[in-house]
């Protein structure tokens, strides 16, 4: 299982002529050998989900996860090999994974106090732990927030929280939203969240955090005061299309966005203006699959989609009127993207590295690429 | 005005003070220093004499490029605080052309800075707050978790949580009072306080290079107007020192009659009478700096512009409430706001929506431009949301985020497009893929939505629940006379017969013991017309009509005994024997006796059946069995022999 997958040196690039840089990457003076800016692996299973890994000891490191239709799923850790720019499994960290996770996240933890562990969604929430000396993954805890029913509505993603990483929101079909504490292993919270299935949850603070349904709505929800969640959005056109992937802005919680199922455009919203998209985004030509906000700028966002683009905005211009040139654009129809990457087939995942920020990791078919900025 | 001129009056031993309390604070590195002294204009009030402010900047503001020492850049920070603090309350319209450009706005400040400045404009009298009472006792005071502290003992406790301060020291000092603070946690440190004032002393003269730093006597503008009110209702703390910020804040309005014509003393009377508003309004003013500064962290741009309507919310807080009302009100028509000022209960609301009103007033133009036509006519939208509770509610969660959020200066071109780069420039039509054709979003409607997906994860759990489920039926169908049929659908039919017949039963026994008697003829037309009832189940069952006639002999043969009836120890006797290939399925209920069971099994042995299985319970009196068994020989007994020999062991002892 796993390590089949090969690394390319060079994506497809739709035409673009391949661009090499002829230096290394500056925190590697050494190293300066040739290296391509476009990174490919090519897993042998279609990818779904895939991220960073966070650690600041672990660069260049993601994790990947099959989508396979059934129980038997897989998991790899793959790393870039930075003198040869080759992406690499580790057959050793390749592991079966029960139904394919819907979303897979690395501890939020760069200074590497915590250890090395790694959480996928899928029917339930799953902490692995990835061993010091890298030789195996471990399931560390598997957490059932419905240990009374036999019913447990399966996960469609979960968001862990930054401030406090002990804190990790899951998302689920069955309309509720679960707080765990992970280093107790144990419900902080579950909550109904939604009237329909809850597609994603994003935290935007410590105790504050928000989700999106199949029944249309952004609700924010602040653990201090759990009766209450406040309805920010409602998806028109027609009214209660779901809304099924959320991004809170780690560096600017005034601003979330959001995707709409079967639609081309990406909603902006200020926490503070709630019902109004603050801008929305409308250059895709297909519909949108996933977001990412930028990990260190407080108003650049990446967009990818089944045009097989991914396009990175700049929103500076939402709160301020110093932008003639967006203020122009945005009379012609909506704000412009500043950069775009075209990729081989509908993108189907998108990573902004957190603490690697030039760099962008997608998912298309069965390939993994990951993008200089 | 007049206070104006006095505060720059330099005094050259204040001019080292100021250098002996950066020295100190720099030393210890502890977040500020404030040296509060008896004002000179109001005997007997603490005032804000000096301080050095060295915590966390966001934004430097430098009038030269050239390098500063640090001691230096931490005296022209305090400097630029006290500048911005005194353009601040002199906020008239003037200012932006006034200031130079190196000035620093609200947005530019911290939350540890915010906290600073406002201190500039708090008073204590000998005994009151924390600096009035370390002056009082002559002692010094060690606060730790000042963000929690009560506000009677600080009433600085709220700003202190904006700013993250959590530790402050009040030393007696010089007559006056030297407070420091920290946004670390310092348990009570004698020697610490010791070696503060000790510092003090030992420092030697100037030790900075000469700076033109004008001294704030800040604190004494406000008197005039404020006083003998405010120092009345010290006592409780927070409402009191919201007056002083608001007096303080006023001032300065006043002396421009043409930016704020209403009389700010009409204001002061009101008060008492309305401590809610007041708090309200002091909620505006305290929480402002800290959502401020996120606000505008991403657009430095409009700075001098949003300070105007900073001032301009400020002002409007001074004024009667029903003024700010309407005028943010017409402005800005923001629904939102309409639901906070009306409730009182929210005092956070209120400060949300002072920022928000200044942020609209920025903003509004721009919104209107970037989303066309969108945000016309969405005011009757916004209205539409507006959920009295649950908005205050989500007005301090919005408070919370803003405020917790780390605040990061915006890249503003952090992207430039290396050759390294895997993007290239967005271009209209250049990027044009190949038209996509297929499910939108399909990966991600899979993950999401497709049940079948998850139909491995309920095979599991699907199983586990229909396990559970058969054997409950299989209970049930113990319980209840069964015709041949085992599927669900029949067991309940045949539960929802026997309950109606049981029902029925109840209901003529109820009706019947009074009538009943001891007579048997009472008791003939009841067992009839239950066959027949049983006899409509029949149609359905088909099995029932055995049972029935038979449990009918039984009455028959206990003739007299009608207690049997009431007490409902026979049952009716039912035997079902079903037959499927090589197993046969006998299921059996009849009044419990002794060995029955062992002769029941004995019985089918002599059949040639093999009970395999054995399930049985025994519920007042009634016995009930299912037996599954298989075939030993090929000589297969018809299931009518095995149930007639059945009936033969039940009716042995019946």
């Amino acid at each position: 299982m796993g390590g089949s997958g090969g690394a390319v040196g060079v994506g497809e690039r739709g035409g673009t002529p391949d661009r090499r840089s002829s230096e290394g990457d500056g925190e590697d003076e050494q190293q300066k050998q040739q290296r391509s800016e476009i990174y490919t692996y090519e897993a042998p299973w279609h990818i779904y989900a895939m991220n960073w890994s966070v650690r600041r000891d672990k660069k260049y490191r993601l994790a990947i996860g099959s989508l396979l239709e059934g129980y038997g799923n897989l998991m790899e850790i793959v790393q870039l090999d930075e003198t040869t720019g080759e992406i690499r499994s580790d057959p050793a960290l390749s592991f079966e994974h029960p139904y394919p996770p819907t979303k897979a996240m690395f501890v939020p933890d760069r200074d590497c106090l915590r250890p090395d562990i790694l959480a996928t969604s899928a029917d339930f929430l799953r902490i692995w732990r990835v061993a010091d000396d890298s030789s195996r993954v471990e399931l560390r805890a598997l957490l059932n927030g419905n240990r009374n029913s036999e019913f447990c509505g399966p996960l469609t993603s979960f968001d862990w929280n930054d401030a406090e990483p002990r804190r990790i929101g899951t998302s689920s079909i069955d309309t509720t939203c679960t707080v765990w504490d992970i280093d107790r292993e144990a419900v902080d919270t579950q909550l109904i969240a939604h009237d329909k299935e809850v597609y994603d949850i994003a935290w935007g603070g410590v105790g504050v955090f928000a989700s999106v349904s199949a029944d249309g709505s952004v609700r924010v929800f602040d653990l201090r005061d759990k009766e209450h969640s406040t309805i920010i959005y409602e998806s028109a056109e027609p009214p209660g299309t779901p809304l099924v992937r959320l991004g809170w802005n780690k560096q600017d919680p005034r601003y979330m966005a959001t995707i709409i199922m079967d639609s081309a455009k990406v909603v902006v919203l200020d926490i503070r203006f709630p019902t109004l998209p603050v801008v929305e985004l409308h250059r895709h030509q297909a519909s949108v699959n996933a977001i990412a906000w930028a990990p260190h700028s407080s108003c650049h966002i990446c967009t990818a989609g089944d045009d097989s683009q991914a396009l990175i905005w700049d929103l500076s211009s939402m709160g301020s009127d110093q932008q003639p040139a967006a203020s122009a654009a945005a009379a012609e129809g909506g704000l412009d993207p500043i950069l775009a990457y075209t990729a081989g087939a509908e993108i189907e995942q998108l990573q902004w590295s957190s603490s690697q920020p030039d760099w962008v990791a997608i998912a298309f078919s069965t390939k993994l690429q990951i993008l200089r900025v | 005005m007049e206070a104006d001129l006095e505060i720059h009056e330099e005094l050259p031993e204040k001019h080292h003070l100021r250098k002996q309390i950066a020295a100190t604070v720099r030393k210890i590195q502890w977040s500020y220093a404030i040296f509060w002294s008896i004002s000179t204009r109001q005997p007997g009030v603490l005032a804000w004499s000096d301080g050095y402010y060295n915590g966390d900047i966001k934004t430097r503001k430098m009038t030269q490029p050239i390098e500063l020492k640090a001691d230096q850049i931490g005296l022209q920070r305090s400097e630029q605080l006290r500048e911005l603090y005194e353009s601040l309350s002199a906020g008239d319209s003037n200012q932006q052309t006034r200031r130079p450009s190196a000035s620093l706005s609200p947005e530019d400040l911290t939350d540890a800075e915010w906290y600073y400045l406002v201190c500039m404009t708090f008073k204590f009298t000998l005994g009151q707050g924390l600096p009035g009472k370390a002056l009082a006792n002559k002692q010094h005071i060690w606060l730790n978790n000042a963000q929690f502290a009560d506000s009677k003992i600080f009433s600085r406790s709220l700003l202190a949580k904006s700013a993250s301060i959590q530790t402050v020291v009040c030393i007696p000092f010089m007559g006056g009072v030297l407070e420091l603070g920290t946004t670390e946690l310092i348990l009570e440190d004698v020697d610490l306080v010791k070696q503060i004032t000790s510092f003090f002393w030992e420092l030697p003269n100037p030790i900075c290079s000469e700076q033109s730093i004008s001294s704030p006597q800040l604190a004494e503008r406000g008197e005039g107007i404020i006083c003998p009110d405010i120092d009345n209702g010290i006592d409780n703390s927070i409402p009191s020192e919201h007056h002083h910020l608001i007096a303080d804040r006023q001032t300065p309005l006043e002396s421009d009659p043409t930016h704020f014509p209403f009389p700010i003393h009409s204001y002061v009377p009101a008060e008492h009478t309305e401590s809610v508003k007041v708090e309200e309004l002091h909620q505006n003013i305290c929480e402002e700096p800290d959502t401020c500064s996120p606000d505008d962290s991403s657009n430095e741009c409009c700075l001098t512009h949003q300070l105007e309507d900073l001032l301009g919310a400020d002002g409007l807080n001074g004024m009667s409430r029903t003024h700010s009302l309407q005028l943010v009100d017409d402005e800005f028509s923001n629904g939102l706001l309409h639901g906070s000022l009306s409730s009182d209960e929210h005092a956070t609301m209120s400060f949300v929506d002072a920022q928000r009103a200044v942020s609209s007033a920025t903003r509004e133009p721009t919104r209107n431009q970037m989303l066309g036509g969108l945000q016309e006519g969405s005011h009757g939208k916004h209205i539409s949301l507006d959920l009295d509770g649950d908005d205050s509610h989500y007005a301090e969660t919005v408070a919370t985020i803003l405020r917790t959020s780390k605040l990061v200066n915006p890249v503003l071109c952090f992207l430039k497009v290396s050759f390294r780069s895997s993007f290239v420039v967005w271009r209209r039509g250049f990027n044009a893929p190949k038209s996509f054709i297929g499910t939108p979003q399909k990966l991600l409607k899979k993950i999401l939505m497709d049940r079948a997906w998850w139909r491995g994860n309920h095979v599991l759990s699907e199983r586990r629940r229909r396990d559970k489920l058969n054997e409950k039926f299989l209970a049930l169908r113990s319980l209840v006379p069964t015709g041949g049929k085992i599927d669900k659908a029949s067991i309940l039919d045949d539960t929802t017969q026997y309950l109606k017949h049981l029902e029925r039963r109840v209901q003529e026994l109820e009706s019947g013991t009074a009538v009943l008697g001891t007579t048997d003829r009472r008791k003939n037309p009841d067992v009839a017309e239950r066959t027949s009832d049983n006899y409509l189940g029949n149609e359905i069952t088909n099995e029932w009509k055995p049972p029935g006639n038979k449990r009918k002999a039984c009455d028959m043969d206990e003739g007299e005994a009608e207690h049997h009836f009431v007490l409902s120890k026979h049952g009716p006797v039912h035997v079902t024997v079903t037959v499927k290939e090589k197993e046969v399925l006998v299921d059996l209920r009849c009044p419990w006796r002794e060995c029955l069971l062992l002769e029941v099994v004995e019985s089918m042995s002599n059949l040639h059946l093999d009970p395999i299985s054995v399930q049985s319970s025994t519920v007042d009196g009634m016995l009930a069995l299912t037996v599954k068994s298989k075939l030993r020989s090929s000589n297969v007994a018809s299931p009518g022999m095995i149930k007639r020999s059945l009936q033969r062991v039940i009716s042995k002892c019946l």
